[in-house]
């Protein structure tokens, strides 16, 4: 479990971080969303004891960030917003480099390696030298050194930036099979929404250094717009109609346009059932009932104000 | 120390490949290990019976260049693993693995120390048995030789040090190199006075410039290991 308390981060008078606290909880897929230079970068770093808060703490898993620095490094792994991979070496070489680091014994090292390269695709390249690569054979191979020790917890900044769609998609869909069933965390920041919204249980949306919005998709959605949308298509709309629908007194609010009529209501399970008699029974020719769900685009662009 | 040494050997795999800084490595060596003692070896007998005074100037100064070799490859080393991984940005990763502040600073020492200290005394014992062999009895090395030779590693510490604190403020390891390298000028009066027989390797100036040199050495230390911790990197990325 992570659980961040008040946490600042300053750089000369830039409030980078100002103030943030959540909780991720074990097992989930968390995406950290927010726009350029809204402090996403400067979070992971502080989480991952690669920097010090100005204040504030943050306890993952039983340690906290300013006592327990080690523990908590050989904890975590991070996909960095560069690759920091050392271009002169191999990717062999690189990854041999960091199995020493996080303390993986030797005679597993090498097996390791040759399974987290098979993995990402990287065997038939893995004697060259990483500056022969490309920028997402870079990206999978940065990718690769995060996950060689097995972290409980993991931090990816933006970890499909640089890749084609369709490794995009595997890689994707890599991350979703290593949090299902497990209690690892895995900790995302991305710009790409249709991925958060595809990934994660929950997201953050960060702005200016402070949490603007957090919870499932579905809860920000219920929070922002006060409740759903029902989007009912009509032939024959008619001021009867209109008249028998402003009797039903759970309507928040409804309008018409081009053959669409969208409903405001608390709660479409409950509401959606006693709409759709009231209009029939009015002889509306209904072609299609349809729940309007917010995109995390919407939630997002909502959230996010300049 | 495992985390130490696994540094060391990360970044001395790198230098390999790395013409600019293993060239430097080589050529240093060569020339003051090889070229300067055949050189002495071809015109020593002829000064010998001509010019005893030229023979005595030409032999102290050549000994001094040792101290030269000493510094300049900690420098240009050091300056390739500390700028230089600041510069190639792949720090980070390496900030947020489980290795401490010292043992990641040590590891880093350690690559910019050991070659060129090992490397300075092989050329030295090179130098020595071929001036030996050209005067014929044993001159080499003397009391003042051999109070270089423990000036060696005090100085490739120092250069290593003072490339340390460059390294942190600048943006590349070339400029890093370059300030750094303005160090070789005080080291270079020393050998040009010691040419001309005003030697500070005779007491007590000798014991002087050791005692004060191995201070500085370890009072940087310790300057240098925070200079070069983590907080101090990062917010330079
Ligand atoms: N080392 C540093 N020194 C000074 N300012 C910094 C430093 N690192 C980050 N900042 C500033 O802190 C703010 C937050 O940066 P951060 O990198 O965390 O943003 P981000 O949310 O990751 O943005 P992006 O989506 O562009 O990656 C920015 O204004 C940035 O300029
Ligand atoms: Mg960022």
């Amino acid at each position: 479990m992570i659980r961040v308390k008040n946490l600042v981060k300053h750089f000369g008078d830039l409030k980078a971080v100002d103030g943030i606290t959540f909780t991720v909880e074990n097992g989930e897929i968390f995406g950290f969303l927010g726009p350029n230079g809204a402090g996403k970068t400067t979070t992971i770093r502080m989480l991952s004891c690669i920097i010090r808060p100005t204040s504030g703490n943050a306890y993952l898993n039983g340690y906290n960030i300013l006592d327990n620095p080690m523990e908590i490094r050989s904890m975590v792994g991070i996909l960095t917003e560069n690759p920091c991979l050392y271009e002169r070496l191999t990717p062999v070489a690189n990854l041999d480099f960091f199995g020493k680091l996080y303390d993986i014994p030797k005679t597993i090292r090498a097996t390791r390696i040759d399974e987290i390269l098979e993995m990402f695709d990287l065997q038939d390249r893995k004697f060259e030298k990483v500056e022969t690569f490309s920028k997402g054979m870079k990206q999978k191979l940065a990718l690769a050194r995060s996950l060689l020790h097995d972290p409980q917890i993991l931090f990816l900044d933006e970890p499909t930036s640089a890749l084609d769609p369709k490794t995009a998609k595997g890689v994707r869909d890599y991350i979703k099979k290593l949090s299902e069933g497990g209690d690892k965390i895995i900790f995302i920041c991305t710009h790409n929404l249709t991925e958060a919204e595809y990934l994660c249980d929950r997201v953050a949306v960060i702005d200016h250094g402070k949490i603007v919005g957090i919870g499932s998709p579905e809860e920000l959605s219920r929070d922002i717009w006060k409740g759903e949308q029902v989007e009912i298509a009509i032939k024959n709309y008619d001021s009867h109609i209109e008249q028998s629908l402003k009797q039903l007194n759970f309507i928040k609010n409804f309008e018409y346009q081009d053959h669409i009529l969208r409903i405001d209501v608390n709660d479409t399970s409950k509401d959606n059932p006693r709409i759709v008699e009231t209009l029939v029974k009015s002889g509306a020719q209904i072609v299609s009932v349809e729940i309007k769900r917010h995109s995390l685009e919407d939630i997002y662009l909502n959230l996010v104000r300049d | 120390m495992r985390k130490a040494i696994a540094v060391m050997k990360k970044d001395f795999n790198e230098i390999k490949k790395n013409f600019q800084v293993f060239g430097v490595m080589i050529i240093l060596p060569v020339i003051f290990g090889v070229v300067y003692p055949l050189i002495l070896y071809f015109i020593i007998p002829s000064l010998v019976l001509e010019d005893p005074a030229a023979l005595n100037m030409i032999i102290n100064m050549f000994s001094g260049f040792f101290l030269l070799m000493a510094i300049s490859i900690p420098v240009v080393v050091a300056a390739d693993s500390f700028a230089g991984e600041k510069e190639r940005k792949t720090i980070e990763a390496l900030l947020a693995a489980p290795i401490s502040d010292a043992e990641l600073f040590l590891g880093k020492v350690l690559v910019s120390f050991l070659p060129a200290v090992i490397l300075t005394y092989i050329s030295a014992i090179i130098y020595c048995s071929l001036v030996n062999i050209a005067l014929g009895y044993f001159l080499l090395p003397n009391s003042a030789f051999w109070f270089q030779m423990a000036l060696v590693p005090l100085f490739a510490l120092l250069g290593i040090e003072i490339t340390v604190f460059i390294s942190v403020r600048v943006k590349g390891f070339r400029e890093a190199q370059q300030l750094a390298g303005v160090i070789i000028i005080p080291v270079l009066g020393i050998v040009m006075l010691n040419a001309f027989n005003i030697s500070v390797f005779v007491a007590p100036w000798n014991y002087i410039l050791l005692i004060s040199i191995g201070i500085s050495d370890i009072a940087l230390y310790s300057l240098a290991v925070k200079k070069f911790g983590r907080e101090n990197i990062i917010s330079k990325i």
